[in-house]
Parts: C-alpha cells; sequence; structure tokens
C-alpha cells in the first residue's frame, strides 16, 4: 500500500538511459540554459530546438506522446508571462474594450510559452531516464553545494513517506464514509455539510503538517545517534568513460550551435 | 445472507506489477471470528483493504454483508464493513476523539442527537467513557487502539476487520484488546502476528504466504503444525 504516482523515473534499455548521470544532469542544464538564452521571436532556432528535443525523446524510447502529454504541467506557469501581451508596448495588434493588445507583447508571450514548454520536456526526459539516486549523486559529482544535495535527498526520500501517510488518511475516511439503509431525512444529509467536509478535511492537513515536523524532528534525532554531523559521506564515484565524453562533447556542440542559430536569425 | 464474507478467487496487483493477490478465496459465515496470518508482504493487509472497496481486484468476485463490492454499493459497503487500520494515528485525523468517532454518523447524515448517543455507546463500548474532548494525537498507543476500533463500532458495522490490532501493544493494553475483541458479536476477519491471541480468540485460522491461502482450518491443529509454521515463517 504506497504512493505510486510521484516517481517519474522509467526504466527503459535505452542510450539516453544508459548515459552517466553527470552527463545528462549537465547537458539537460546547458539545453535549458541554451533556450533561455535563445532572443524571443526566434521561431527558427525554436523549431530546431525541439527537433532536438524530439530526437532525444525518440532516443530515450520514452514515447513521444507520453512526454508531450506530461509536459502539458508547464501550461499553467506560462499563465504568469500573460500581462506581457498588455503591457510590452509598441504598435498594437488589436483593442479590446480600450485595452491595447501590444503585437510584440504577443510574439513574447508565445516565445516564453514555446521555450518553457521545450525545457520542461528536457527536464522530464532527465527525470524520466534517471534514478533519482543517481541524480543526486550526479549533484555530488558536479560539486553542488553538499546542503543542498542533502535536502534534495531528504526530500524525496520523505516526500513518498508523507504521500503515503496521506493516502492512508484518506484511506481511513473513505473507509467511514457509508451510506445508510434506511431512507427519510437522514438520506437528504448524506455526506455531511460542505463547511463540515472542509473542516474535516482541514483538521488532515494539519494533522498531516504536525507529524511532519514531529517527524523530522525523530529523523534528525536518529540521524545525530548515528554520529551525523551535517555532511552525509559517499563514496567516490566513478570515472567518466571516453566515449561518455565525446557524447557531452558533441552534445555541447549541438547546443552552441542552436544559441548561434538563434542568434543569427534574430540579427542580434 | 448477511454478516458474511464471501471472497472467489480474487486476483490483484499493484501498479508497479508487483502481484499482491494471486488468486483468494475465502467464506466466512455470519458470526464466525477467523484469524489471518501470514508473514509480512503475504498480502494480508491487500486483501483487508479489498473488504470495503478500498481496493478492486483484476478479477474475482467479493461480498460481503450480502451485498456486491461495487462503485454503487460501495457506501453501504463501507457502512456494513468496520475496518481498523494498523497505525490508529492513520485512523485518527480529526483533533479530538469526539470528532473522529462521530465521523462516520456525521458523514452518514445521522441527526445530531443520534449522533452524540452513538458516539457516547461505542467510547463505553471500547471502555474509553469521557475521552470525547481530549486531543487523540496526545493518547497512549493503547488508548488509540481502541478509539480507533470506536470510530468504526459506531457506526454499527455487520462485519469487523482489524488489521494487526495487538501489534505495538503492552501486555495490559493487549490484554483489554483481546477481551474486547472477545465480546464483540459481529463477524470478524483480523490480520495478526500474535499466535497466542489467534489460539485464544479464534477458532478457525488462515494462513497466507505469497498472496495465496497457503491453510485454512481449525486454529488448534495448525498452531499445531510445526512443519506449517516454520514453511511460511510463522514461529
Amino acid at each position: 500500500m504506497h504512493f505510486h504516482f510521484l516517481d517519474p523515473y522509467l526504466p527503459r534499455d535505452s542510450a539516453i538511459h544508459a548515459l552517466d548521470p553527470r552527463i545528462k544532469l549537465m547537458l539537460a542544464i546547458g539545453f535549458i540554459l541554451c533556450v533561455a538564452l535563445m532572443p524571443s521571436g526566434a521561431w527558427m532556432a525554436y523549431a530546431l530546438a525541439f527537433a532536438l528535443m524530439l530526437a532525444v525523446i525518440l532516443f530515450s524510447d520514452l514515447g513521444v506522446i507520453a512526454v508531450l502529454k506530461k509536459s502539458a504541467l508547464a501550461l499553467p506557469f506560462v499563465l504568469a508571462a500573460l500581462p506581457l501581451i498588455f503591457t510590452a508596448g509598441g504598435p498594437a495588434l488589436a483593442t479590446i474594450g480600450g485595452v491595447a493588445i501590444s503585437a510584440s507583447g504577443v510574439a513574447r508571450f508565445v516565445s516564453i510559452a514555446v521555450k518553457s514548454w521545450v525545457s520542461l520536456q528536457m527536464a522530464i526526459v532527465l527525470a524520466s531516464s534517471t534514478s533519482f539516486p543517481d541524480l543526486l549523486l550526479a549533484m555530488r559529482g558536479l560539486h553542488f553545494p553538499r546542503i543542498f544535495v542533502s535536502i534534495f535527498g531528504l526530500m524525496w526520500r520523505y516526500l513518498f513517506v508523507l504521500a503515503d501517510e496521506a493516502l492512508r488518511m484518506m484511506r481511513a475516511r473513505a473507509a467511514r464514509s457509508g451510506e445508510l439503509e434506511r431512507s427519510g431525512p437522514a438520506r437528504s444529509s448524506y455526506g455531511g455539510s460542505l463547511a463540515w467536509r472542509a473542516r474535516v478535511t482541514g483538521g488532515m492537513a494539519g494533522s498531516l503538517f504536525l507529524r511532519a515536523i514531529e517527524r523530522g524532528d525523530r529523523i534528525y534525532l536518529a540521524m545525530a545517534s548515528r554520529g551525523y554531523d551535517g555532511e552525509i559521506r559517499a563514496f567516490p564515484l566513478p570515472r567518466i568513460p571516453p566515449d561518455q565524453w565525446l557524447v557531452f562533447g558533441m552534445g555541447l556542440v549541438a547546443l552552441v550551435l542552436l544559441l548561434l542559430v538563434a542568434l543569427l536569425l534574430s540579427g542580434v | 445472507m448477511h454478516h458474511r464474507i464471501e471472497l472467489d478467487n480474487i486476483v490483484f496487483s499493484y501498479p508497479d506489477g508487483h502481484a499482491a493477490l494471486a488468486g483468494v478465496s475465502l467464506h466466512i459465515e455470519g458470526g464466525e471470528k477467523v484469524a489471518l496470518v501470514g508473514q509480512n508482504g503475504a498480502g494480508k493487509s491487500t486483501l483487508i483493504l479489498h473488504l470495503n472497496g478500498i481496493l478492486r481486484p483484476k478479477s474475482g468476485g467479493v461480498r460481503v454483508a450480502g451485498l456486491d463490492v461495487t462503485e454503487k454499493n460501495l457506501g453501504r459497503v463501507r457502512a456494513a464493513v468496520g475496518l481498523v487500520f494498523q497505525t490508529p494515528d492513520d485512523q485518527l485525523f480529526s483533533p479530538t476523539v469526539f470528532d473522529d468517532v462521530a465521523f462516520g454518523p456525521i458523514y452518514q447524515g445521522l441527526p445530531e442527537a443520534e449522533v452524540r448517543e452513538r458516539v457516547a455507546q461505542a467510547l463505553a463500548d471500547v471502555g474509553m467513557e469521557g475521552f470525547g474532548p481530549r486531543v487523540s494525537h496526545h493518547l497512549s498507543i493503547g488508548q488509540k487502539k481502541r478509539v480507533a476500533i470506536a470510530t468504526v463500532l459506531v457506526m454499527q458495522p455487520e462485519i469487523l476487520v482489524l488489521d494487526e490490532p495487538t501489534a505495538g501493544l503492552d501486555p495490559r493494553s493487549r490484554r483489554g484488546l483481546i477481551h474486547l475483541l472477545n465480546k464483540l458479536p459481529q463477524t470478524m476477519l483480523v490480520s495478526t502476528h500474535d499466535l497466542p491471541m489467534a489460539r485464544e480468540l479464534f477458532k478457525r485460522t488462515v494462513v497466507m504466504d505469497s498472496g495465496r491461502i497457503v491453510a485454512d482450518g481449525q486454529t488448534s491443529e495448525i498452531l499445531s503444525d510445526e512443519v506449517l509454521l516454520k514453511k511460511y515463517g510463522l514461529e
């Protein structure tokens, strides 16, 4: 009885999965950085970046449709850029109810939407093709600040515990959400009032919060009693094989070319 | 027909593909009290979660208290089957003991006077009179366990299903719990590692291993079969 939906890792027998996690992490961050640096309205370069992304998805054997479906997650965040349509200034495309819609604003909004969507696809492929412990190792190997790496690690470990706990609570609630056999006035209030149900849910959220804090204390004590001093020690990582460095080099060249194309085409 | 548990060839696997139940058939008559034993991971908890439709089988049929466990019957099934979870902290999610015990009857839409009466009765049944206003967070495990049982007794179920009720209890709380289970009249299926309790309370014992029922019979016979106990890791 465990929560199964959070872990995005999907084991496959693909070339992407077989890459060293450090290489994958560097290239993924590089790709996202490169896409972020592309000027707005560089549509050709976006198409190239998307084509590169599709190639990576195909290589990773994760399924194009599946990855694209997951990347729909980016959509709600894109809304944060929506005000640009009205505030960017410049020549107006149209006027709705006295508010001018700026042409450059629309271009920038669509650019941001496309860029974050493509970046998220890369993040999805990274998380689906690399198990989380491997990602943590990669972060450590790339000398991310250790405190962050251990916070990520603990978060990952206890996210599942917390989700399990919430799931068990919801099961306990469902198990007692019974229905009466008799009919009559009681039937009309079946399920309780909305306010009452909201209060029950609030109580559940509150106990979950309290338990998380208490568990944090217990975990810390358990760690301290085994000698934890703020630093998690681990074995040194294996060397990255030369052919993987070659992949990294090619990936880097592709990213630089992509960025150059973007900058040249938009004439910056 | 009522008060009965009828499972026919239940097959269930978790979303990660792990097969938890590989064809389980079990019939329990009204009023019968049965112990369910087996190693950790044998499928006991998974089986229990099928009895009120929290999990649904891939194939096979579940009938409890004369009702097919289907989407339509779910509310009635959950009123008929009282499920007490292993960890009382999961079962007790409300701020006070009263709120927790009252959850089921309020959800069913009973009038307030009846809810209060039932809560008082259920708390009395488990020997926790007067604990209503207490914060369940601060009770001992033994007390939490009793309150957890009260939260289902208050719904006046026909069938009681308990998951490892004596786990983590001190001897006195355990003794109190055994007395309590002994005097409750409902049909009972109790998953447990506490074989002495099984011997004391239940005439019939069902042994599970790797998602299958591997033995089903008189408790006295099963618990004296040392070869069987050893084979399924129960001694």
